[in-house]
């Protein structure tokens, strides 16, 4: 593995997208801001607006980061560079990942710093994060799909899939007593309902990224 | 010490409706080989497999004295590679290109990478989407070129570009020539290119290497014979005669082992030999190509 040249490669990736993703980022932070407004309707607004934003910033990682280089033509350029395609692959799934984290990051981070500091009860914090995270396995599925397939109709209807995968989520677990029940609350309950789903979820990634990794292993030219 | 850049061995590579079939080519240190062949031919599927992005089925690949693709990063960082379809990053200047090669090849001269952008008359702060398609190919080029590479595989890279910008190319590739430590592969299927700048020619079609040789040899091994014969009979190919073309009694034959012997012969057959002709690179090209086409389809009869 050459850290040298998939740090420049993913540094190089950054300074593509970065302009994106902090434009995702200050979306995201203005939606959730909408979401203090006392209105059903803004309130909503905001909160179809920060989900869109999430869903949004991880598609376009996903195709332009790894299916458009390929399709354009910009792999050509990429692959005469001293690297192996593990080189190229790693640098794909962990920068494409760790640069959808900055807008998912500061999304997040906001979302939940205004909750907390609002009128909003604190007991939507623990949904806000499950859901946040579902997002983030999405994402790095949808990743690993294009890192796997370099196809653009196949990185979208993985896509499509995990939106629809999303709502199931976001009714599936309002639907737990546990965590339904406190999402009205003034505090957040952190209890162990939760703490299982959030590692189940960071597992999920680990699994998927670690079966990516492995398949890609066994090649070893680029084409 | 090894003194070849690059060897193939024996390389195959299957598609589904093309093969790559038992490729075998050296080229020595310090020298400009011109790959030639049609569209299709199997050019890029072969440096492409030089350059370790491709495996072949089989045989044997190695570069600077490295087995490829096993050995690829280490190779690619003495390996300048440009392709036609190769694409930069559209949103990007040329100068955010520079900074990102330079930041990974320590060879990178900026008095020479200066120099080539004065020369190929590129802007730095233009967006590559700006720029056309000669101006691509001289910055990636610009690129390849001031990293110092000690082997150049370049894949058509005056393919679609006007007659200016391809002069220019040439130009600089010609001017490579005096390193007499660069190595250059360049494929193309212009062979008024490859005959300015090569030293070496290996001939490709169908998959398959159909002829190498040095320049001067391929110049000097083949000629055009314009003769006038005694009668309509048809004429027969003989020894190292590869084409005939006749129109009554007046033929035009093609050598590819050209020797004044040829000449006696015919006038011993009471055939008058009115001029013998040197060949450009292109004719050579097409005579060998369709002499090997017909010997193949005779032998599938």
């Amino acid at each position: 593995m050459n850290t040298f040249m998939i740090t420049k490669l993913i540094i190089k990736d950054w300074q593509l997208y970065k302009v994106f993703m902090l434009g995702y980022a200050l979306l995201g932070i203005f939606s959730a801001g909408l979401m203090t407004v006392p209105s059903g309707t803004v309130y909503y607004l905001g909160l179809v607006g920060l989900i869109t934003v999430l869903i949004g910033s991880s598609a376009h990682v996903a195709i332009n980061i790894v299916v458009t280089e390929k399709k354009e033509s910009q792999l050509s350029f990429i692959m005469g560079l001293p690297i192996t395609p593990m080189d190229y692959n790693l640098s794909k799934i962990f920068g494409g990942l760790g640069i959808y984290l900055v807008s998912w990051g500061t999304i997040v981070v906001s979302a939940s710093l205004i909750i907390n500091f609002s009128h909003m009860p604190n007991g939507m914090l623990p949904m806000l994060i499950l859901c946040a995270l579902e997002i983030l396995v999405a994402t790095s599925i949808v990743l690993c799909a294009g890192v796997l397939s370099g196809s653009i109709p196949v990185t979208i209807i993985t896509m499509i899939i995990l939106n629809m995968g999303f709502n199931l989520f976001l009714f599936e677990v309002a639907g737990i007593e546990a965590i339904g029940s406190h999402i009205e609350s003034p505090t957040a309950i952190f209890n162990s309902t939760v703490f299982t789903l959030i590692g189940a979820e960071l597992l999920a990634i680990a699994i998927v990224i670690g079966t990516t990794i492995f398949i890609k292993s066994r090649k070893a030219c680029f084409l | 010490m090894n003194e070849l850049a690059i060897q193939l061995e024996n390389v195959s590579k299957h598609f589904n409706y093309f093969d790559l079939n038992n490729i075998n080519l050296t080229l020595p240190k310090g020298q400009i080989m011109g790959f030639v062949g049609a569209n299709g031919a199997g050019k890029s599927t072969t440096i492409r497999i030089i350059m370790g992005l491709m495996q072949a089925d089989s045989g044997k690949t190695t570069v600077l004295g490295q087995e490829m693709p096993k050995l690829q990063a280490q190779v690619k960082h003495n390996v300048g590679y440009s392709s036609e379809e190769m694409k930069l990053y559209g949103g990007k200047d040329l100068g955010w290109h520079m900074e990102f090669i330079k930041s990974i090849y320590p060879g990178w001269d900026d008095n020479y990478a200066n120099e080539l952008l004065h020369r190929f008359d590129l802007n730095l702060e233009q967006k590559i989407k700006q720029f056309s398609k000669g101006q691509h190919i001289k910055a990636q080029l610009l690129l390849v070129l001031a990293r110092k590479p000690k082997l150049l595989v370049l894949d058509e890279p005056t393919t679609g570009l006007d007659p200016m910008a391809r002069q220019e190319v040439n130009n600089e590739l010609a001017l490579i020539l005096k390193d007499e430590e660069r190595t250059v592969l360049f494929s193309s299927h212009n062979t008024a290119d490859v005959e300015k700048i090569s030293d070496q020619i290996t001939f490709i079609d169908r998959g398959s290497i159909i002829d190498t040789n040095d320049k001067e040899t391929f110049l000097e091994n083949w000629r055009r014979i314009q003769v006038e014969l005694p009668s309509n009979h048809p004429m027969v190919l003989m020894g190292n005669i590869v084409q005939i073309e006749q129109d009554g009694r007046l033929a035009s034959v093609i050598s590819n082992q050209f020797c004044p012997s040829i000449l006696e012969a015919y006038q011993q057959q009471n055939i008058k030999v009115l001029a013998v002709e040197n060949m450009s690179l292109e004719e050579i090209f097409l005579a060998n190509v369709n002499h090997r086409r017909q010997a193949q389809n005779i032998g599938a009869k």
